[in-house]
This record gives structure tokens, sequence and C-alpha cells, in this order.
């Protein structure tokens, strides 16, 4: 597998491509529009005329050793799989150019699998233009290593020709992400990400996501494993964790909260408003309070306020949705944030 | 939590379903992955016991497990 790597910022292009290349993937490396039209000539053009090979250095004398023996290493892979990383910034996006940009990357549509990097307010015009080409495959900045295996995961299996359409737009790909990491959905999505890494201290860094993965399950079984060790007072426990490990399939449904109703008590505002956020795609109703004191008031609240109900339905019917929101159905459950 | 803890609050909630039959399951959230933690979480009558950085799919899990079984 060949990875090129066209992307504006030096230590970001540098750590993955070392990374790459640690994990045996060869790599190249641009950083503006020009540098990767000459990789994209050399490797392209060279392929199809090997014999020419000693031409070329004079078209282009920007040529390196180092790259040189890459590009000859290349030719020497049987099969090679090209993905070509493209930094949107690369593109001339203050004028017109990038399109033609993009019809010339376009040539090479068919040799290499181009994947590219949005940054968050990249407009719906290129993003438009781009699926319109047939480039499905973006990803938004910044580059995580998860990102990365499933851009090159994703691409082995198209390449594996099956039949399951990896259409990985930003949408998807964050679905996808979320549903492998074990952490935390919302560290993949954008607009969550930076609350959750706020929330998650550097413990759990998204770079991380892969070891976590790994980890979360003898971590689980292991917290499966101390309790039954315990006593009978933590039965009630461990009876929850193995229900909660045969529902674990369902947990990949949408909605699969839908209309429970939760109270959270927890006076972190930032854990709060990504739990809530969490719970709420599920489709749970959540309410959250600031203190225990709170919950407990809520929920006393809520059934003296059962007997109220009806004299309150005549009442004017604005204040009455806001207080029936908050008091007039049953919590579900309770998440209860332990500390002082 | 600054007026009253989880752990307080969780015991005043049994007190007051005290009598009236009602079972409302509570999940405990903690930074403290400590065996004592969970022994004082499930003593006070909490139902299942979180760990943060809170695993989405553990708590929804989780959830699921408490709540399928009275919906």
């Amino acid at each position: 597998m060949q990875v090129l790597l066209a992307l504006q910022g030096n230590m970001g292009r540098i750590i993955t491509s070392k990374w790459l290349t640690k994990k045996g993937v060869c790599t190249m490396e641009a950083s503006e529009w020009n540098g990767l039209t000459q990789i994209l000539r050399e490797l392209f053009h060279a392929r199809s005329s090997i014999h020419n090979s000693n031409n070329f250095d004079a078209h282009y004398p920007i040529n390196l050793e180092g790259f040189k023996s890459k590009l000859l290493s290349i030719k020497d892979m049987r099969n090679p799989i090209f993905v070509i990383v493209v930094d949107i910034g690369l593109l001339d996006l203050s004028t017109d150019i990038w399109k033609e940009q993009l019809n010339f990357l376009h040539k090479y549509f068919g040799r290499a699998k181009f994947v590219w990097m949005l940054n968050h307010d990249t407009s719906n015009t290129i993003k438009t233009e781009l699926r319109r080409k047939g480039h499905l495959l973006m990803v938004n900045k910044p580059l995580y290593k998860a990102k990365m295996i499933h851009i090159l995961e994703a691409v082995t299996k198209e390449r594996n020709h099956e039949l399951q359409k990896k259409n990985m737009k930003e949408g998807d790909l964050h679905e996808f992400l979320e549903i492998d990491s074990t952490h935390f959905d919302a560290a993949t999505s954008s607009d969550d990400s930076d609350i959750s890494e706020i929330s998650e201290k550097p413990i759990v860094k998204l770079t991380n996501e892969n070891e976590h993965l790994e980890e979360n399950n003898p971590r689980k079984e292991e917290s499966c494993s101390t309790e039954d060790n315990k006593a009978k007072e933590t039965n009630f426990a461990t009876q929850a964790y193995d229900r909660g490990t045969r529902s674990r399939k369902e947990v990949n449904d949408k909605k699969s909260l839908e209309g429970l109703r939760i109270l959270l008590a927890e006076d972190t505002p930032v854990i709060q408003r990504v739990a809530t956020i969490m719970l709420e795609k599920m489709g749970a109703v959540v309410v959250a309070v600031g203190d225990g004191q709170q919950a407990v008031d809520a929920l006393n609240y809520m059934v003296s306020s059962e007997d109220s109900r009806r004299e309150s339905l005549q009442k004017d019917r604005n204040t009455r949705s806001q207080t029936e929101i908050l008091t007039c159905h049953q919590y579900d459950l309770i998440l209860m944030d332990c500390q002082v | 939590m600054p007026k009253m803890d989880g752990y307080e609050a969780t015991k005043a909630i049994r007190k007051s379903e005290e009598g009236t039959g009602k079972h409302i399951p509570i999940v405990a959230l903690t930074a403290h992955a400590m065996s004592c933690d969970e022994a004082k979480c499930l003593k006070v009558g909490m139902d299942a016991y979180l760990t943060k950085p809170i695993d989405f799919k553990l708590m929804v899990s989780t959830i699921l497990s408490l709540t399928k079984p009275t919906t």
C-alpha cells in the first residue's frame, strides 16, 4: 500500500508519515500543490513509461535521492494501492482555480484513491463538486490515527471488490467511528469533539482509540469477574452487567432508549451537556440537575405533582407545558454522580 | 456535587420510596474505579455502577438492562 500525504502543516504530516512508515506503509509527502502534481506525474507517467526513467530527472530537477529510491521500490511492488490524502487547503480556494486543479487530479482518479481532508468550514460547493466527481472519502481535519486506519481499511475493502459501498462522507464516517469507538461517541463527531475531549481529560485521547477499543472488553470482563468474587451485596450489579452484556447488541440500534425518561444528576456542566446530548441522540428524554438535593427534590416534586396534575391541566397552557416536562412523568432511571 | 452528593441523594430517594413499592433504578457515575467505592454505591441502594470516562455503549446497555424489565 502506498500513501501520498498531501497535507499542509509540517508536524501533522511528518508524524502521520512516520507512523505509517513504522506500520510498513510506504508514504510520500507533499506540502503544497506543485509538489503534489509533481509526485503524481512522476508516479503515474513514470509507471507507464518506465524506460524513460532517466529522462524525468531532467524534467523535474527537484528530485531527491530518497524520493527516487522510494519511487523505485514502488515500481517493484506488484500491485500497489495508491491512497492520496489531499488537504483541501492545498487547492486555491480563493479563486475558481480549484475547479481546474480538481479536474487535473481527476485524471488520476481511476488509478488512485483520493481521500479529502476538509476543514470544518469548507463550503458546500466544494463538497458537492467532490461528490459529483465520485470522491466519496472525505474526512474532517484533524487527521487522527483512528481515522487513518478507517480510511485504509475502507480502501482495502473496496479493492477487494466488496459489494458494500463505503460511502464515507463525513456523516457516515462519524457514524462508522461511533459504532467502533467504545468510549464517548461524541469524541469523533466534529461538533462535540471539543467538549468531550475536555471532559474526558487527557487519559483517553482520541488517538488512543484503538488501544482503548481493545482494552475495553477485558476491562469489562474484569469488572464482571471481580463482582463475581464479591459477596451478596454486589450480586445486583453483576446481574445488571450480565444483562448489560446480553443487551449490548441492541446498543447499536439507534433510538434504543426511545421513550425513556432519565434524570441526570451531575455537577460538571460539560459532562452534563455531553451526556445529555448522547442520551438524547438515543431517543431518551433527559432532565439534568446539578446537585443531589435537586435530584431528590425533582423526584419528590414529581410524586406530589402527580396528584395535582389534573388541577394543573386547567391552568395556563404555557406554564403547564413547562412544568409538565419537569414533573409530570415518572423517571425511568437516574444517573447519579457520586462526588461531592 | 456541592450540596448533596450522590450517596446521600440516593439514600434520600430510597427512603422516600419506602412504603410506596417503587424502585427507581439509580446508576452511579464515579471517577473512582475502586471496589470499595463500588461497594459503597451498591450499599446505599444504587443499582449499577459506571466509571468515568463514560463508556457510551456500556452506559446505554446498562440503562437498557435496568429499564427493560420495567417498561
